[in-house]
């Protein structure tokens, strides 16, 4: 039936010559070190797609106004068949492709994949990253409630420090004075329509890209590329079957992993927004957690745009950080010593961000974290009333 | 005579005020208020009431008068509403103003008729001036006050304090089991309105203590037991869920485990 099929439309369009480019690449030989860290990329385009569906299911019943909102997500969540668990699938999915894109990143750095002549790779990478953030940004409004509205008031309200082009972007943003019903029509296109298909533009030509170059050697880029009968020779295997089923596994696991999360940590849902009363500990997802704590330290106006300035050196990595031939992160310690203390610093901030303005409890002690993330120790009361 | 009544009128509020201590939120201070110049000692017991301690009464509030009025004669005027000291007859009224619930109760008990001497008002168990906050603690000495020699009574007094203890327990037992599951379980939010209804229940019963009918108290506590029982068959249902959920799981990650086994096998078939 297949073969008939396909044979009808052969007959029309001649795809023949179509089909056996699209195989030559698909079984293009993979290089011989390329291993389960390489299958990151397949769990995102899958994390990607089941957020596509999620979402559409979701716009189904979603209704875009301050005054319907959060009603209608309340509606998602406990009148719409199943909607909790497609809400909470494309809630989870949301952090685990932040996660993995992180990670994803990590790698191709770690092992020079972004060298000559994958530059363009990388870039389009960046930007994707870019969209990704972007996409958690704007969906973060969307239940209305007071966490999702307050949490865009602060995040709006930073930009607007920006000396004169601030206070335009702002209003810009969030379509007026303060966040409200056309912040939310605004957030809600870009979310589910201008991202989107930014996102599938930058995703087909990242793709088309990896799979026209094929996947990087740890070969200097002073060596000319293996050709494919070179990495035959060197044992490599064709990424059609072999490493498609290894992308597979990954994929599964990471299905697991989603529906697990959202079968047993449902999406929250709190307090519907109220512009009049500012709850207490407001804080953005764990992403911008880092630039969040970095407001606190510098000048806002430093702080604004030291995010967005390090979106600019990831692109600055290929073209002008790391320029030499060397693929091998041992060959080049420096600019991995760099890489891993700027991480380690982002993760930092990310984390006093998390403590901030919270009590933990930890090696015995109790500890209140101030704004600054600093932990001071608190005296516990006992049950007979004695401060210990 | 005048001058001397004003001049101590200066020095005995804030003689008055130095027992007091602060002056809760939202309330005025009764170094503003004329009455206890004289009735200080009735001014100090109000101090120290829930009345005065809330923000809620002055002395106005029960006795009519004009409290902010320095002269007796005007403060105490006709037309200020002044009535004195309410008579046995009154006393209930005026409660009811606020307690109309209690009120309510009251008129249905045995001690709704003001005619006979032996029956207390309202502030016999509650006290006038310093009105502490009503709890069935109040029935532990006020019952016995009139009845160490009526068995009966005291025994109908304890079976509605326990009758109550028990329904506040039910409710908070079922209250921490709601807020405890809620956290894990955010579908849960759909039944706190019915908690609500149950801790409003509960509000319901305790004017009618009352009327102290044992029959009533009964009563009422069966239909907030019924109110907690459809609470409860939803917190089993969440946790029932809960359990489903883990073998959800299980099931998923046997079919990805069989999946990846499988591609694996494939894989190494090449």
């Amino acid at each position: 039936m297949v073969h008939r099929l396909w044979q009808w439309f052969d007959d029309r369009l001649h795809l023949a010559p179509v089909r056996q480019v699209l195989l030559d690449n698909l079984r293009k030989p993979v290089p011989r070190h390329v291993n389960w860290l390489f299958t990151l990329g397949a769990a995102l385009l899958l994390l990607l797609g089941v957020q596509l569906l999620t979402g559409v299911l979701l716009m189904v019943h979603y209704k875009p106004s301050g005054s319907e909102a959060f009603a209608s997500i309340e509606s998602i969540m406990y009148q719409v068949p199943l909607g909790w668990l497609i809400r909470s699938a494309h809630s989870w999915g949301a952090h685990l492709i932040v996660l993995l894109a992180l990670l994803h990143m990590f790698r191709v750095f770690f092992y020079g994949g972004f060298k000559k002549p994958r530059e363009l790779t990388w870039i389009i990478g960046v930007a994707l990253l870019a969209v990704i953030l972007g996409f958690g940004f704007t969906g973060y409004l969307l239940p209305w409630d007071q966490v999702a509205y307050w949490g865009t008031v602060v995040a709006t309200e930073a930009p607007a420090s920006l000396p004169v082009l601030g206070p335009i972007t702002r209003e810009f943003m969030i379509g007026g004075k303060e966040v409200a019903d056309a912040t939310l029509g605004r957030f809600y296109v870009v979310h589910v329509f201008l991202l989107p298909l930014l996102l599938l533009a930058l995703m087909g030509l990242h793709l088309f890209l990896i799979r026209y170059q094929g996947i990087s050697s740890l070969r200097p880029t002073s060596e000319p590329e293996p050709t494919a009968e070179q990495l035959r020779a060197d044992g490599a295997e064709p990424f059609f079957p072999h490493h498609f089923l290894r992308d597979g596994a990954t994929m599964y696991v990471v299905l697991g992993i989603l529906i697990t999360l959202a079968l047993l940590y449902p999406a929250h849902i709190g307090a519907p927004a109220d512009p009049l009363t500012t709850p207490a500990g407001i804080k953005p997802e764990w992403y911008f957690l880092p630039a969040y704590q970095l407001l606190k330290y510098v000048p806002e106006v430093v702080g604004v745009n030291v995010p967005p300035l390090l979106l600019l050196v990831l692109i600055l990595v290929p073209l002008v950080i790391d320029t030499s031939p060397e693929r091998h992160p041992r060959r080049r310690p420096r600019v991995v010593a760099g890489w891993l203390i700027v991480s380690a610093l982002i993760f930092l901030l990310g984390g006093l961000g998390h403590l901030s303005e919270t009590t933990q409890s930890f090696l015995g002690g109790t500890y209140h974290f101030d704004v600054q993330g600093m932990p001071h120790a608190v005296d516990t009361v006992d049950e007979a009333g004695d401060n210990r | 005579m005048r001058h001397w009544l004003l001049l101590l009128s200066f020095v005995l509020p804030a003689a008055v005020s130095a027992q007091e201590g602060d002056v809760p939120p939202g309330q005025v201070s009764l170094d503003d208020v004329w009455c206890t110049v004289c009735h200080f000692e009735q001014g100090d017991e109000f101090a120290l009431s829930v009345h005065y301690q809330r923000g809620l009464l002055l002395c106005n509030d029960c006795h009519g008068g004009d409290p902010f009025e320095p002269r007796p004669e005007r403060a105490k005027a006709a037309a200020t509403g002044f009535i004195g000291k309410p008579s046995r007859a009154a006393v209930a009224g005026i409660c009811a103003r606020c307690h109309s619930g209690p009120a309510e109760f009251f008129a249905m008990g045995p001690h709704a008729s003001t005619a006979d001497p032996n029956n207390p008002t309202c502030i016999t168990c509650h006290q006038n001036h310093r009105i502490l906050d009503a709890t069935l603690a109040v029935m532990d000495t006020t019952c016995a006050a009139c009845h160490s020699d009526n068995p009966g009574a005291l025994t109908r007094a304890k079976a509605i304090q326990a009758a109550l203890r028990q329904a506040a327990q039910d409710l908070h037992a079922v209250e921490a089991r709601f807020d405890s599951l809620q956290q894990l379980d955010a579908g849960l939010r759909r039944s706190a309105g019915l908690l609500a209804s149950a801790a409003g229940v509960l509000r319901q019963i305790e004017p009618r203590t009352h009327a102290l009918d044992v029959s009533l108290i009964d009563a009422s506590t069966t239909a907030l037991r019924e109110e907690l029982g459809v609470v409860q068959s939803l917190l089993d249902a969440a946790e029932g869920w809960r359990q489903q959920r883990w073998w959800i799981v299980a099931g998923v990650w046997s079919f990805v485990i069989t999946n990846v086994v499988l591609l694996w096998w494939r894989r190494r078939q090449l």
